[in-house]
């Protein structure tokens, strides 16, 4: 009941105009793209303010209806957890992997909960082959794999926003050729695509960035395309002509508005899936370089020594990766539930 | 001057089955602060006359004959630009039902603050001051704190009050209602029904209010015109046309309203179904389901004749109207009886269904 009061005292905070959710999203957006380095203290608190705002504001008036199941509160919970460690990955992890002059050979391979060789800190789960803090990897390597997902699954809505909303708008020829580009692209399994994009590009963050946007925009086209043709056919938008609106005005502050709620649960359920998928191509080897490790290159790195007994370079990346794809789908569950109206009772 | 005069207006839509002629030569005119009900059943192109005056018929439909002058202009000649003008602006657009025509996303200030902005440049506070003023003249009390809800926040009938507030905001010439009150229960739609009519009376603005019921514009309308098949049938004054209904299908439709007076008895109905439009017979559209068929019918589609001033009706053999006219199938033009009391209307008053 507390919970519930707290969470309803947040409404009037929640009901500023339509332009600040446009500039708090614009803010993220800069937030995330500077995030990919080590942005600063500060710029990276916003970006997480600006996050959970952000979740709040779409919940909007279903808050009560969204923290209905225990495991709401369990996987939003959880999600703000990595979240959090992620984004605040320098404060929080013991060691920094990639600066060289803190790493030693000597504490290589170690099982978790061992101290290293200099007795200044202890590897709570373990250590790899170049004696780099396991935990402290996860953590960064949750970094980039937030990142790029955030990034592409953001580009690839905006892009698939545009080209679906334009389809359902403008109809007829423009909208076949439109619609068929988007089968022509879903026909394919996107782990395939993505893994010939990646090896035409090379290694590199920005090209799976733009290796995962390609593979994904069609999914919110086809989407917001058959959203934006029922909510079109409807009354308010014809209300909306006759008061002698022009197309633009309609399309962006009458229809865009109303076209969010189905995208708002594809792009949970799709950052989940482009976690995966980055994952998958950095453990082949194409995602993701070396140097900037994610979860998926990770596990491909203790994957040599799973046999030989050296469970924990492979096994607490792979739960870290589980856990955090687990917690995204169930939020993305409970938002469809909450924000589907077809679903309401 | 009138507001709005409708000439030949001819609607079609070119789909796969053929052309439908939703709407086909109709004529009509209104002045100002006049009320006139455009009667008919679904599909006889009521609501195609409305979107064709505002130049809103979407493809596969085109307004392909007709003129439609509002205030002496043209709008067939207009460009897209200034039609937006008027829409909205000069011409206002009320529709059927209230849940859908307030975008849910919007508080209602904002949807009304748009309404104004886009036509004048006005302050946020002058057109917000001008949006409480309205939703208080439709009837919503503590209209300033209202303002700041979302429509589903709203009753029904709250919604179509808003909707009807947002109609008048930039006082129009001109507003047609498409069948406002029929998602509302009777108690509401009347109240709607005699606050809209003191509104239009107090500002001039002329109304087309479309509607299937008869109850309700004959309570309200100066006029009524009766649509079939793309047609007007039949078009008088209210009372005239109700109490003396001269053609066929105007009868039936009277007939089929139940009364206090026929309790028990079978309600009679108009035989047949609504014709298709894109397959009308040759001849009266009509004759199908009309039980007065004689020569003619079958083969040339009956002209408007005036029976007198004000007073027209597209029928061949139309029924004797009123008592002791006799038949006006010569076409003698006939002059309405001065002395004779128009009888009461055959139909209850708004609210009137049981």
């Amino acid at each position: 009941m507390i919970a519930r009061r707290s969470v309803a005292a947040l409404a009037p905070v929640l009901e500023l105009p339509a332009w600040s959710v446009w500039g708090v999203v614009a803010l993220s957006v800069l937030a995330l793209f500077s995030a990919v380095d080590a942005a600063s203290l500060p710029a990276r608190m916003a970006l997480l303010a600006c996050g959970v705002w952000l979740f709040f504001r779409a919940l909007h008036g279903h808050l009560e209806q969204y923290f209905d199941r225990p495991a709401a509160y369990l996987s939003t919970a959880m999600l703000l957890v990595f979240l959090v460690l992620a984004v605040f990955a320098p404060e929080f992890s013991p060691q920094n992997p990639y600066d060289l002059a803190q790493l030693s050979i000597m504490d290589g391979r170690l099982p978790p909960g061992s101290a290293s060789s200099d007795g200044a800190l202890v590897f709570r789960l373990g250590t790899d082959e170049q004696g780099r803090d396991i935990y402290s990897g996860i953590l960064y390597g949750l970094r980039v794999s937030l990142t790029v997902s955030l990034v592409a699954t953001f580009v690839a809505m905006a892009i698939g926003v545009f080209v679906g909303m334009y389809a359902a708008w403008a109809g007829g020829r423009v909208e076949t050729v439109l619609m068929r580009l988007v089968d022509l692209q879903l026909s394919f399994p996107s782990i395939l695509v993505a893994l010939m994009l990646m090896a035409a590009f090379g290694r590199g963050l920005d090209k799976v960035v733009i290796a995962l946007i390609i593979v994904q925009w069609a999914y919110y086209a086809r989407t917001v395309r058959g959203t934006a043709l029922a909510e079109t056919s409807k009354d308010y938008i014809a209300a909306a002509r006759c008061l002698g609106f022009s197309d633009a005005r309609i399309l962006l502050r009458h229809l865009l508005p109303n076209c969010i709620p189905p995208l708002l649960v594809i792009s949970t359920i799709q950052v989940a899936n482009t976690i995966v998928l980055e994952s998958s191509l950095s453990f082949l080897g194409v995602g993701v370089p070396i140097t900037s490790p994610s979860l998926g290159l990770l596990i491909a790195n203790g994957y040599g020594y799973m046999l030989s007994g050296q469970y924990w370079m492979s096994m607490f990346p792979g739960v870290a990766l589980l856990a955090i794809v687990v917690a995204i789908n169930l939020v993305g569950d409970r938002l469809r539930d909450t924000l589907n109206p077809r679903l309401k009772r | 001057m009138n507001v709005l005069e409708v000439s030949q207006l001819q609607t079609h839509f070119f789909t796969r089955q053929g052309v439908v002629k939703a709407v086909d030569g109709v004529d009509f005119s209104l002045a100002e602060g006049q009320v006139l009900g455009l009667v008919g059943e679904s599909g006889s192109g009521k609501s195609v006359t409305g979107f064709s005056i505002l130049g809103l018929v979407d493809p596969p439909g085109r307004v392909v004959g007709g003129q439609i002058r509002f205030r002496g202009q043209d709008l067939a000649g207009c460009t897209p630009a200034q039609m937006r003008a008027i829409r909205g602006d000069r011409i206002a657009m009320v529709f059927q039902d209230p849940l859908m025509t307030l975008n849910p996303v919007l508080r209602i200030d904002t949807q009304m603050i748009e309404a104004i902005q886009s036509h004048h440049r006005v302050s946020r506070r002058a057109a917000l001051d001008r949006a409480c003023d309205v939703l208080t003249r439709v009837g919503i009390s503590s209209a300033r704190e209202r303002l700041n809800a979302y429509p589903h926040q709203f009753s029904g009938g709250m919604r179509q009050r808003v909707a009807i507030a947002i109609a008048l905001i930039n006082e129009p010439d001109l507003i047609i209602a498409d069948e406002p009150t029929t998602a509302l229960d009777v108690t509401i739609q009347s109240q709607i029904l005699s606050e809209v009519q003191a509104l239009t009376r107090d500002s001039g603005t002329a109304l087309i209010w479309i509607t299937h019921d008869l109850a309700v514009v004959a309570g309200m309308a100066d006029r009524i015109a009766v649509m079939y098949a793309g047609r007007i049938v039949e078009t008088g004054p209210t009372d005239e046309v109700l109490a003396r209904p001269s053609h066929p299908y105007t009868v039936g439709l009277l007939g089929s309203i139940p009364g206090q007076g026929r309790r028990g008895a079978t309600l009679a109905q108009i035989p047949g179904m609504a014709p298709n439009m894109a397959r009308l017979p040759a001849g009266c559209a009509f004759a199908p389901r009309c039980g007065r068929v004689g020569q003619g019918c079958e083969t040339a589609a009956p002209e408007a004749r005036a029976l007198w001033a004000g007073r027209t009706v597209r029928c061949h053999h139309p029924v004797a109207s009123g008592p002791g006219h006799g038949s006006v199938d010569g076409g003698a033009p006939m002059q309405p009886s001065v002395g004779t009391p128009v009888p009461p209307a055959p139909v209850a008053q708004e609210g009137g269904r049981p």
